[in-house]
């Protein structure tokens, strides 16, 4: 492959700020980890060998009667019914946390929020499911609402910044006042109208704050687009009769994309941040699923069980100073002038 | 003579990435009390450098070394501290730099910027400012000193940078390329400007420019560098007469071969006529008043024949790169242009591409018109794939080898980035870019005045070359008469956007008719 030396300059440069080299470590190591929450934390095992055959329980609904049980419902591999009855034929292998996010623990021996004990390492919450399941998923689904806003929000942005700085005129006129007006709008009561009359799923939610949340890169790559149209090299490329949307996206977006990179981990942090606080106000994602923000939420309405409060608060300022970490390694990458 | 400042074994070396860059090596020279020493050498020799190291302005640290000395009145400049230099710099020793246009404060007035370098005397300081302006040539000084460096020209701008520069009557003034972004003519004022004012107030100046012209006019002595050391120093004459050095010999005689005027070709390849440029002046959305609208090129006809090369020359914003813009369609025009008999002017760009691939341009700075992220192979093959779609890849890369090595360079180049490549060969690739596609006229917008005089007269060899083997018809603008003389065969004088004197280049070169032609041959140094 052809690596240009711009791009080894700036890994290196990437890699010289220990502490975001670091950071990226730690984070897709968290988040490769978070992807096989599965397989980390469930109520179900992660392979039963049963009269022979082989099956994946995360990937498939096996009803108790097929292990001869009474229920045609999904089998409860924690009831000592249904483990007797799968070890009399076979055996099978629970995950490391025998909780998923809403398994609910009816064996505590105090009542819930429960603290710390072997059996739920962080505690439970309120409902006496375990916290470190519910971290472990919500690290998890913000990650993939952050990721996924991000990426949608760039290409919106990118392109609309595109085009509006590319052509001028009057397309960036326009286009500017509808974002003035468009950016006045209040997102948050936004969200909260909308959820008062629909259940806001992970799609809806996101679906809302993309209509909002493209306008942050637009600028940037506005600017960046209306400083390079007038580069000899793009006028160049226009006197050989290169088409407008190829000049664009060939010539112009490779050097407008520095600003957007570096913009991009904090985007992410942003996003993350929103869901979360969306989630605190109990405007956000649904009831029961595993969110940071809900749990900030049961820290605040449960003092007396500080182990809620603390888990969420260090998951949530070690994830986002991670990111702005790698937010600055980025930037210092991209940096011209950075010597090493 | 008496020695006013005197530099021994002068070393200047960055440090970066582990690469370590002698910028200066071993140089010592002296400038002795008023005269006027001249550095000369091309771009990346070290001359910019030694300056900025006399004046302290550039300091060793942890990637820049300094060795070496440099005595003024005993004191050695390169180790003496901060406070005592303080007592030097503006005062005894004081320096103008290159673009007048960044090196005056926006945000301050005149006034106030050269009253910085007088004291606090408030009263007697304004009418020193006066006298000052007055002093390098300004008119209405009362006037412009509430003025903002955006309300003048360039050469205002760099009259008012020397009348800083002398407001404390310094020693030694050093000029570090102060007339490269000028206009000829006004190119002319400034160095006589500071002639005047290095006699009158008996200062010394050392001068660092590439141009030999202007060293051969206001110089006594030359200090001639190369890669950071001074291979030749003598007085101006002796340089100039008995060139010692090879380098030296090589810089003199550093002259574009002339091209061979031929028969008249009788097949016009471009015709244009009425040919206007505005550039829009609207305050208002709303209301807009035509009037307003800046008139660029205004009803410019003109004819050339294939293999003919049209040179345009005029100062700055006389409207030449308007015309070449408007020719490939960059900007907006009126009036008729035709190609060939064909009237290509109003076409909309669709049916424009076409006959794009017969007119192309190059740009004047090869640093900025070549894409920093696509390789030299991507570079030059676009044009290709725009306009022959059908071509395979290998046909297009072996085109593409040819095509480079058409320009002078190898074709294991191909694969490397534009940023590994120096001015001359930049230049040599963006040709090669708008060669590739065959074009029949070929627009050169100062395509050398961004590089080296060596450098710009094996970019006009290459030009003629490729003229008379591919019949190619050139319109080249630039403001260089040296290299406008050597390529073309009918020159077209500008000024404001209209046509001074548009003749054959002998009769312009021997009989100028128009008095702003005589003046603008006046002013060049040849």
């Amino acid at each position: 492959m052809n690596v240009s030396p711009l791009t080894i300059r700036r890994l290196k440069n990437f890699r010289a700020n220990k502490r975001g080299f670091y950071s990226t470590m730690i984070f897709s190591l968290l988040f490769l980890v978070s992807i096989f929450a599965e397989f980390i934390a469930n109520d179900k095992p992660i392979i039963v060998v049963f009269n022979g055959h082989i099956h994946f329980p995360v990937f498939e609904k096996i009803p108790e009667t097929y292990y001869g049980g009474e229920f045609e419902t999904e089998a409860d591999y924690k009831d000592p019914f249904v483990k007797d009855l799968i070890n009399e034929q076979g055996f099978s292998v629970m995950p490391l946390i025998e909780y998923s996010y809403d398994t609910i623990n009816y064996d505590l021996k105090v009542p819930s929020p429960s603290p710390p004990s072997f059996e739920n390492l962080l505690g439970t919450d309120d409902q006496g499911r375990d916290v470190l399941a519910r971290l472990i998923y919500g690290f998890r689904i913000s990650v993939f609402f952050g990721l996924i806003l991000t990426i949608l929000s760039s290409i919106i942005g990118i392109f609309a910044g595109g085009i509006q700085g590319f052509y001028g005129g009057k397309i960036d006129l326009f286009g500017q006042r509808f974002i003035e007006i468009w950016s006045g709008l209040p997102v948050l009561y936004l969200l909260i109208i909308i959820s008062s009359f629909i259940e806001p799923s992970f799609w809806i939610l996101l679906f809302i704050m993309l209509l909002f949340s493209w306008m942050s890169l637009e600028g940037v790559v506005r600017a960046e687009f209306l400083r390079a149209r007038n580069f000899e090299y793009v006028k160049a490329a226009k006197a050989l009769g290169v088409r407008n949307f190829k000049l664009m996206f060939k010539h112009v977006l490779p050097n407008a994309m520095v600003a957007t990179l570096t913009l991009m981990p904090f985007i992410l942090s942003g996003s993350i941040a929103t869901l979360t606080s969306l989630d605190f106000l109990g405007f956000g994602l649904p009831p029961g699923s595993p969110s940071l923000g809900e749990m900030v939420a049961q820290g605040k309405a449960n003092l007396q069980a500080p182990w809620l409060g603390l888990s969420a608060f260090i998951t949530l300022s070690l994830q986002l100073s991670l990111l702005v970490f790698i937010g600055e390694a980025v930037r210092d990458a991209f940096d011209p002038r950075k010597v090493i | 003579m008496e020695s006013l400042l005197e530099i021994k074994n002068l070393g200047i070396t960055f440090e970066f990435n582990e690469q370590t860059v002698q910028a200066v090596r071993d140089s010592s020279f002296k400038i002795n009390k008023g005269e006027c020493l001249a550095i000369v050498g091309e771009s990346g020799s070290g001359k910019s450098v030694t300056a900025l190291a006399i004046m302290r302005l550039i300091r060793s640290n942890s990637q820049l070394r300094i060795t070496g000395s440099a005595t003024y009145e005993k004191k050695n400049l390169l180790n003496s501290d901060e406070s005592s230099l303080q007592d030097i710099r503006g005062k005894k020793i004081s320096m103008i730099f290159q673009e007048p246009m960044t090196s005056l404060n926006p945000l301050h007035n005149i006034e106030k910027q050269i009253t910085e370098c007088l004291g606090f005397n408030q009263k007697s300081n304004k009418s020193k400012c006066i006298e000052l302006l007055k002093e390098v040539g300004i008119e209405n000084p009362e006037q412009r000193l509430s003025h903002f460096p955006h309300q003048l020209s360039g050469g205002q701008r760099q009259r008012v940078m020397i009348a800083m520069a002398i407001a404390n009557n310094p020693d030694l003034l050093i000029a570090d390329e102060p007339t490269t972004a000028l206009d000829v003519t006004i190119q002319k004022q400034i160095l006589d400007l500071l002639d005047k004012l290095r006699k009158k107030y008996k200062m010394s100046l050392l001068l660092i420019t590439h141009d030999l012209g202007i060293v051969k006019k206001i110089s006594d002595r030359v200090c001639v560098m190369e890669k950071g050391k001074i291979v030749e120093q003598n007085t101006t004459s002796k340089v100039f007469n008995k060139p010692k050095h090879t380098y030296t010999k090589k810089l003199i005689n550093a002259k574009p071969r002339e091209k061979k005027l031929k028969k008249k070709n009788n097949e016009i390849i471009l015709s244009v006529k009425n040919l206007s440029v505005y550039y829009k002046n609207t305050n208002s959305f709303f209301f807009k008043n035509k009037d307003d609208d800046f008139q660029a090129v205004k009803n410019l006809s003109f004819e050339i024949a294939k293999g003919e090369t049209l040179g345009i020359v005029g100062e700055s914003g006389s409207g030449k790169s308007s015309i070449a813009q408007a020719l490939i369609k960059l900007i907006d025009s009126k009036g008729n242009f035709f190609f060939k008999d064909k009237n290509i002017s109003n076409l909309a760009e669709k049916n424009f591409r076409s006959y794009r691939k017969n007119i192309q341009i190059i740009f004047q700075d090869p640093f900025a018109s070549l894409s920093p992220r696509l390789t030299v192979q991507d570079i030059v093959s676009e044009g290709l794939e725009v306009h022959n779609k059908e071509k395979s890849k290998k046909e297009m890369e072996s085109l593409t080898q040819k095509i480079i090595s058409d320009v002078g360079l190898d074709s294991s180049m191909l694969s490397r980035y534009p940023h590994e490549f120096s001015g001359g060969q930049r230049q040599r690739i963006a040709i090669a870019r708008a060669l590739i596609l065959n074009p029949e006229l070929i627009i050169l917008d100062e395509p050398t005045s961004a590089l080296d005089m060596t450098v710009q007269s094996q970019i006009v060899d290459l030009l003629l070359n490729l003229q008379e083997k591919k019949q190619l018809t050139y319109i080249f603008i630039s403001h260089d008469l040296k290299i406008v003389k050597a390529l073309s065969d009918k020159i077209m004088v500008m000024k404001s956007g209209k046509i001074i004197e548009f003749e054959e280049k002998n009769k312009i070169f021997l009989k100028p008719k128009n008095k702003y032609t005589k003046q603008l041959l006046g002013s060049a140094y040849f």
